[in-house]
């Protein structure tokens, strides 16, 4: 059979779309011209800092409504990117919808480690979750707290309440990787790159290149994020941004995940090569051979309630690696949560707005 | 009309319909050009480096250059069968903007664009742009080795780039023959592609999309991924220990002597934690 080629624009809805087009141009000018950066603000509730040490810092949310859950709750996130994501904007923030709700918040900033953190280690983080649980109680006058933890920090969070189990009330997880091989049980495309990608490197390779850096740098785990999307890093700039640029709304919603986006800290050292050692490749935390300061991380050890959120679409943290913990902790009072969305999508995603809040506020306060 | 610079057995049936086989040479041309200045501007940069660092020392010296001219000319070969799928598109591209009146087709060169492919694999490491311009070369002494060694990190760096933008280019060249079938040519054609360019552009990216992501989970992939790694950490560490060298002969901390001094911080750092707790515990102990 000849080869015929008849694909074809129809010229109609090409006009239409070069009409529109035109218009968004003109709109999308002007607003460029018109807002600055200083018009493009995240994490703008307010809080005060309330403890400090070394390059890690402790805030208190100022409540927004009567307190209905009695005992406060610490956000921790993790060292890849910053916790800022969970209050991107007014009408996308987890933290505004926990306080309407009554929590009374916490959030611990790690702050910008560099090349002179290259020795700082998981330990260190522990240590400093446990100072910033000691400041809570003794504000409070209590002996226990809420953790909440997100991704790498909801690592930290589990890591404490196994080896501090008798300071933790109760505990929820959200987009958080406990079996870092569990990505092997999803044939779901592109999902899970990064336990992928860090178990093709040797030992050798993550020693010689933090030796190299001094720091797991910010700028490649971005390479390495833009990498799981290939065609949406490159058509960020030009077809993502002509579906907003006439928006002035939808334009700021825009440049505002920029801004979270393009603040990468760098991953201190030491502390890298065991998450990308101990934790990607070798999967020690859910086999039990996970130690931190000579002690055995136990799952076991973890007797308080939990309650784990995850991202039904979650590309980056495959829901497998997180449901992993089901069966492992000690506690009976273990729960799940998985909701729509992806990484980031369930936090400021439309969507998870509703559900995300409410779902930790009521099971924290049945729990209280 | 200006003259084709595509072939007659290319040019598009009728100016009204684009002719996606037929028409991507022009587009092609202009980077094949481009990549053949790129070849030849790192061979006489890779030339006179060498001549400059290794001039009386080459026969001790000179790297192993057979790997980097394997990969440059596996390169050129995909670029050449990459140029040829890609031009045929350009061109009816380029006909249709012409018939829409330039909408929002005048970013499309750009996605199809394969020097813009390039941009979008990541660089891990800028400081080897900083290396074209020339390290400033006072003694040619003692320290050959060391800037033997910078320079066989710069040619393996190079061989690995190349290497990896050979698999890359053949992952978009696939991409770009399984989007063309899907359009509905050849054999395909009562499934022909009837639309607007926003959804032309939307198939195109997932297409793209798809295959970059099967891509990524090959071992080809991976091995090239960990061996660029590998070359852009030796690079650093082999600029490190000459970066030392100098810094030892006119009394500037060496980034070990700094690190050094980081080290024993963290560990005071973490005494004063553990004595502050100990203190606490021992407060709340005697009440």
């Amino acid at each position: 059979m000849a080869e015929t080629n008849t694909f074809a624009i129809d010229p109609v809805r090409a006009f239409a779309e070069a009409k529109g087009f035109g218009e968004r141009l003109a709109q999308g000018t002007k607003l460029f011209g018109e807002i600055k950066d200083e018009d493009v603000q995240i994490a703008t509730t307010p809080k005060d800092q309330i403890w400090h040490q070394d390059k890690v810092t402790l805030y208190h949310y100022r409540p927004l409504t009567e307190r209905k859950v009695r005992t406060p709750v610490l956000i921790a996130y993790g060292l890849v990117g910053r916790y800022t994501m969970v209050d991107l904007q007014e009408d996308r923030s987890l933290v505004r919808n926990l306080l309407n709700l009554g929590v009374d918040l916490y959030v611990v900033d790690w702050g910008n480690p560099n090349r002179a953190d290259r020795y700082v280690t998981l330990e260190d983080y522990d240590d400093y979750v446990d100072e910033c649980v000691n400041v809570i109680a003794a504000r409070h006058g209590i002996g226990r707290i809420n953790l909440l933890g997100i991704c790498e920090g909801g690592v930290f969070t589990t890591c404490y309440a196994a080896l501090h189990p008798e300071k933790v009330q109760s505990m929820v997880l959200t987009i958080t990787p406990i079996d870092f091989h569990a990505d092997k049980l999803s044939d779901r495309p592109g999902h899970g790159f990064i336990n992928v990608w860090t178990r093709s490197l040797e030992a050798e390779d993550v020693d010689r290149m933090i030796d190299a850096y001094g720091v797991l740098p910010g700028e490649l785990m971005g390479s390495v994020f833009s990498m799981m999307t290939p065609m949406r890093s490159m058509t960020k700039y030009n077809l993502d941004l002509l579906d907003v640029v006439d928006d002035r709304k939808k334009f700021l919603n825009f440049l505002r995940m920029e801004k979270w986006i393009a603040d990468r800290p760098h991953h201190p050292g030491e502390a890298a090569k065991q998450w990308l050692k101990d934790l990607y490749q070798e999967n020690k935390l859910v086999e039990g051979r996970f130690e931190l300061g000579g002690r055995v991380v136990d799952l076991r050890h973890i007797t308080c309630p939990v309650l784990n959120v995850y991202a039904k679409d979650d590309h980056i943290i495959p829901p497998a690696t997180s449901q992993a913990l089901g069966g492992k902790v000690g506690s009976s009072d273990y729960s799940e949560l998985g909701l729509p969305g992806g990484h980031v999508g369930v936090f400021v995603g439309g969507k998870a707005q509703a559900l995300l809040g409410s779902g930790i506020a009521d099971w924290l306060a049945a729990r209280d | 009309m200006e003259k084709s610079a595509v072939p007659p057995e290319s040019r598009p049936d009728s100016a009204d319909i684009p002719n996606a086989f037929g028409a991507m040479q022009a587009f092609g041309d202009m980077w094949a050009r481009s990549s053949q200045a790129f070849f030849e501007g790192q061979q006489k940069w890779l030339g006179d480096l060498a001549k400059a660092t290794l001039d009386e020392q080459k026969a001790a010296f000179q790297p192993d250059m057979s790997g980097f001219k394997a990969a440059q000319e596996a390169y050129s070969t995909a670029v050449t069968n990459a140029m040829n799928m890609s031009s045929a598109l350009m061109k009816s591209f380029g006909a249709a903007q012409a018939a829409t009146g330039k909408a929002e087709t005048s970013f499309l060169p750009k996605i199809f664009d394969p020097q813009a492919w390039w941009v979008s694999t990541p660089d891990f490491d800028g400081s080897v742009v900083r290396l074209q311009e020339g390290p400033q070369l006072a003694d040619i002494g003692q320290i050959e080795r060391k800037f033997a060694a910078v320079y066989s990190a710069m040619v393996a760096l190079r061989q690995r780039s190349l290497e990896h933008q050979l698999l890359m280019t053949n992952a978009w060249t696939d991409a770009a023959n399984k989007f063309m079938t899907r359009l509905g040519t050849g054999r395909d054609a009562s499934n022909a592609f009837t639309g607007s360019w926003r959804e032309l552009t939307s198939r195109w990216i997932q297409i793209a999309n798809d295959e970059l992501i099967a891509t990524q989970r090959t071992e080809a992939y991976l091995t090239s991924q960990r061996n660029l790694l590998k070359a852009t950490t030796d690079l650093r560490l082999a600029q490190q220990e000459l970066a030392a060298f100098y810094s030892e002969m006119f009394g500037v901390p060496t980034r070990a002597e700094i690190d050094d001094v980081h080290k024993t911080l963290t560990n005071l750092r973490r005494e004063v934690r553990a004595l502050k707790r100990a203190i606490r515990g021992n407060e709340g102990a005697h009440g």
